[in-house]
């Protein structure tokens, strides 16, 4: 089974009964508030973009900026591939949100769930040691609610309302846990026919 | 690590592959602030007068300001000595590298000497490398930068880099950042050739330097970035989120500053076809911001048919304002089209765009010829021709290899009285507004007839580094976007600067650029009065539609300028007093000035 193919038989539960980080990447700008706002959420008065849990790439042909953070997926393969136990990283059936303990964290050395979501999903998960050696996942900001609920901060901050935290509305989206590369590759397909390869389809020299 | 500023340059000796840093001298900086006048002073400390622009002793200065990185100051400036003007060059350039090198730990990069064969710069963090750039000469800016990211295999890595103009020391080259950045006007590319530097690559995983004030900062960050979703900055902010700076096609034309057929006219019948509501229905994707960036002011334009369809740039107000109006070329396709030439191949489409119109109309009144031209027919708004002569320029062919050294040198060669309609001052073509609505401020600025004219208020932004066309954002209950930035300053900084203390440190800057001016001969024409003019074209009456009438007379020019001389603390030839340079306390420059022979 391909990945393309895993992600399509991914279960979702039934509309409504979750919420999830869902997000239209062909209104990012690339202007990186949400990783501003994260790391204020998590870390206080620092700014350190390694630490954002939503990274936005900024990919060829462009260039095109793609936010990734954790798509919190319904199968979690990052769960089950931690050596820990019990496992450090978990997922919240309640809240559909990953968990990850950052005490018993083994780090970038083990860094299993990181290797397992870069090959099969989105590639959200990476470390930053020393001092932050542990898996940094999106918890889509679990507990910043009114009533202790996920709410995240990147969807508060962002100008061009690229996030949005809400349930499936009419069916889920479709680029849900893809790498950046591929997303950049296939919007480039959609909005800038035969430019994946030349930046410049002809040259003066062959006027 | 203190106050903003990260507290070192990186000091890279190309000759000898050497590296070392620089460290911060915080009484300096509380006199110069960072940025432009930081590095243009230790460009006047490291290099003796008069250096020839491309040899291996100019130095090649990228740097920060202390709010360079932070909400709505993504810029940062390069500082040299200009190929084309052999005065002070310098250029400011937004993207996400500021931010990056900050994180990186460095306040800036100074280059010097000439690498033997090409190079780039890899800074990652502490770990700094001079690496081989020889499979990378002669590839354009953006396949450089991908090349790059692949071998480093980092998605987050920002590169500057320059294109085969560059490496072909074009005058009008320029430095490309993120492929559609640009360290355009004066020929930075062109001296980053000259040392044999094809590009830098920056990666930073630090945090941004501690500030003064924690609290304050990150709660005047918050608030700007959060209050920018608000209806009233959306409004305020309206123009550059929607249509972007190209929105000045039409914009010009409205009230008579458009510069059509090498500033003959203001207005144009036919503008709408190429202004900003049809360029966008046609031609953008979608937009663009630099690092923490709530305004998105840069939209990415495309071809969808026709014989160039796929090509695609970042189309800018002031690219693309000398490649089509002066020029008379109104096809928006074409606007497309050249942009993205002078992006790939590095070129400033501002400077050249006047090389060419001036070329037109040389061909037009007979000065230049068909045969002269290489047998480009080089009517007004010949797309074709245009983009062959740009490609010709870009490659030193022919007669591009003439018109590539830059109006100085190739104005008295071909001379018949084509340096009157030459539209350039100090050897830098103008930038795409009406004399008669920048008055003196074109003709008296330090690094020529560029389009960021206000002098002593351009030197505080330029060395804050904070972008004027993010100026609508600011927290709630603020006036103005620029009482954020001064707020800003003094919460990273500490030290409390009141307005009073901006407009001297603004008239230090502009002073400073104007002493290394007058250090380095002035170009070859003293005294400065003679060389802060306008080219006998610019004074003409404008005759048609919302230009009619308008005219900016040599008298008037000459009252002016007067007057800012005398604002400056100047005399009437140009040349700061000995008491002006003492009261802006740039003492160290009366003795240089006098070898130069400034007072004589």
């Amino acid at each position: 089974m391909s990945d393309v193919e895993s992600r399509m038989r991914m279960p979702f539960p039934p509309s409504g009964q979750w919420k999830y980080l869902n997000q239209i990447n062909e209104k990012c700008t690339g202007c990186r508030l949400c990783e501003f706002a994260c790391v204020k959420y998590h870390y206080g008065n620092i700014l350190n973009p390694e630490l954002s849990r939503v990274r936005v790439h900024l990919l060829h042909p462009g260039p095109m900026a793609i936010p990734i953070q954790c798509s919190a997926c319904n199968d979690h393969p990052c769960t089950a591939a931690c050596p820990v136990k019990p496992q450090v990283i978990t997922y919240d059936e309640k809240k559909f949100i990953i968990k990850v303990d950052k005490e018993r964290c083994l780090g970038h050395k083990c860094g299993r769930c990181a290797e397992v979501c870069t090959k099969q999903r989105s590639g959200a998960i990476h470390f930053h040691p020393p001092e932050h050696d542990y898996a940094i996942v999106c918890d889509q900001c679990d507990g910043a609610g009114p009533t202790g609920e996920p709410d995240p901060q990147c969807a508060k901050i962002c100008p061009f309302n690229v996030f949005f935290y809400s349930s499936p509305v009419g069916g889920e989206n479709w680029r849900y846990a893809w790498p950046a590369e591929k997303i950049a590759q296939e919007l480039a397909e959609r909005f800038k026919p035969g430019t994946a390869k030349k930046k410049i389809s002809l040259l003066p020299s062959e006027l | 690590m203190v106050n903003g500023y990260a507290g070192k340059y990186l000091d890279v000796n190309l000759k000898d592959n050497s590296i070392s840093t620089l460290p911060i001298d915080m009484d300096l900086a509380k006199k110069m602030v960072g940025g432009l006048t930081y590095s243009l002073h230790i460009l006047w400390q490291r290099t003796k007068p008069r250096i020839n622009p491309l040899s291996p002793e100019n130095l090649l200065i990228f740097s920060t300001g202390p709010i360079s990185g932070l909400v709505g100051a993504a810029r940062g400036t390069v500082v040299f000595k200009s190929p084309i003007t052999e005065l002070i060059g310098h250029s400011e350039c937004g993207g996400h590298w500021t931010s990056e090198l900050k994180f990186a730990g460095y306040d800036g990069i100074i280059f010097t000497g000439k690498a033997e064969n090409p190079v780039y710069l890899y800074v990652k963090d502490d770990q700094v490398e001079i690496r081989n750039a020889k499979n990378l000469w002669g590839k354009t800016t953006s396949q450089t930068e991908q090349s790059i990211m692949e071998d480093l295999n980092d998605p987050y890595v920002q590169v500057i880099s320059i294109g085969p103009a560059g490496e072909h020391l074009c005058g009008e080259a320029c430095i490309i950042q993120s492929t559609f950045h640009a360290f355009a006007r004066a020929g930075g590319g062109c001296v980053m050739g000259s040392k044999n530097l094809k590009a830098i690559a920056i990666r930073g995983t630090n945090s941004f330097p501690s500030v003064a004030d924690t609290e304050k900062t990150y709660e005047l960050l918050y608030n700007t970035a959060t209050y920018a979703k608000s209806d009233v900055i959306r409004s305020a902010i309206w123009g550059s989120t929607t249509f972007g700076s190209p929105s000045s096609q039409v914009r010009s034309a409205d009230i008579g500053r458009g510069i059509f057929k090498n500033f003959e006219e203001g207005d144009h019948p036919a503008i709408t076809q190429i202004g900003s509501p049809t360029q966008m229905r046609r031609n953008r994707v979608w937009d663009s911001s630099c690092t923490f960036c709530p305004v998105a002011c840069q939209h990415q334009s495309i071809v969808r048919s026709g014989r160039f369809v796929g090509t695609y740039c970042q189309a800018d107000w002031d690219s693309s304002a000398n490649i089509t109006q002066e020029c008379l070329m109104l096809d928006p396709d074409g606007l497309v089209y050249l942009n993205a030439i002078c992006d790939e191949y590095g070129i400033d489409a501002e400077g050249v765009g006047g090389v060419m119109a001036w070329a037109m109309e040389c061909y037009e009144k007979g000065i230049l010829t068909k045969q002269d031209l290489d047998g480009l027919d080089l009517k007004w708004g010949n797309l074709e021709a245009e983009a062959k002569l740009l490609w010709k320029i870009i490659h030193r062919e022919g007669v591009g290899s003439l018109l590539a050294d830059g109006f100085k040198y190739f104005l008295p060669k071909v001379g018949k009285g084509s340096e009157k309609f030459a539209m350039q001052i100090k050897g830098i073509g103008l930038g795409g507004y009406q004399p008669w609505l920048f008055k003196e401020r074109y003709a008296v600025n330090n690094i020529g007839g560029h389009h960021n004219i206000d002098s002593p208020g351009s030197y505080v932004s330029d060395s804050l580094l904070y972008c004027i066309f993010a100026r609508g954002i600011m927290p709630q209950g603020f006036a103005s976007g620029v009482d954020y930035y001064y707020a800003l300053f003094n919460a990273v900084t500490g030290w409390n600067f009141r307005k009073e203390d901006f407009d001297a440190f603004g008239l230090r800057g502009t002073l400073l650029g104007r002493a290394y001016n007058i250090r380095e001969g002035y170009g070859g024409v003293m005294p400065p009065c003679e060389a802060d003019v306008y080219p006998e074209k610019a004074h003409h009456a404008l005759t048609y539609g919302a230009g009619k009438g308008k005219e900016y007379t040599k008298e008037a020019f000459l009252a002016d300028r007067a007057q800012y001389y005398s604002l400056l603390g100047c005399d009437q030839k140009g040349i700061p007093t000995k008491e002006t340079l003492r009261k802006s306390g740039l003492e160290f420059t009366i003795d240089e000035l006098e070898k130069a022979g400034a007072w004589r």
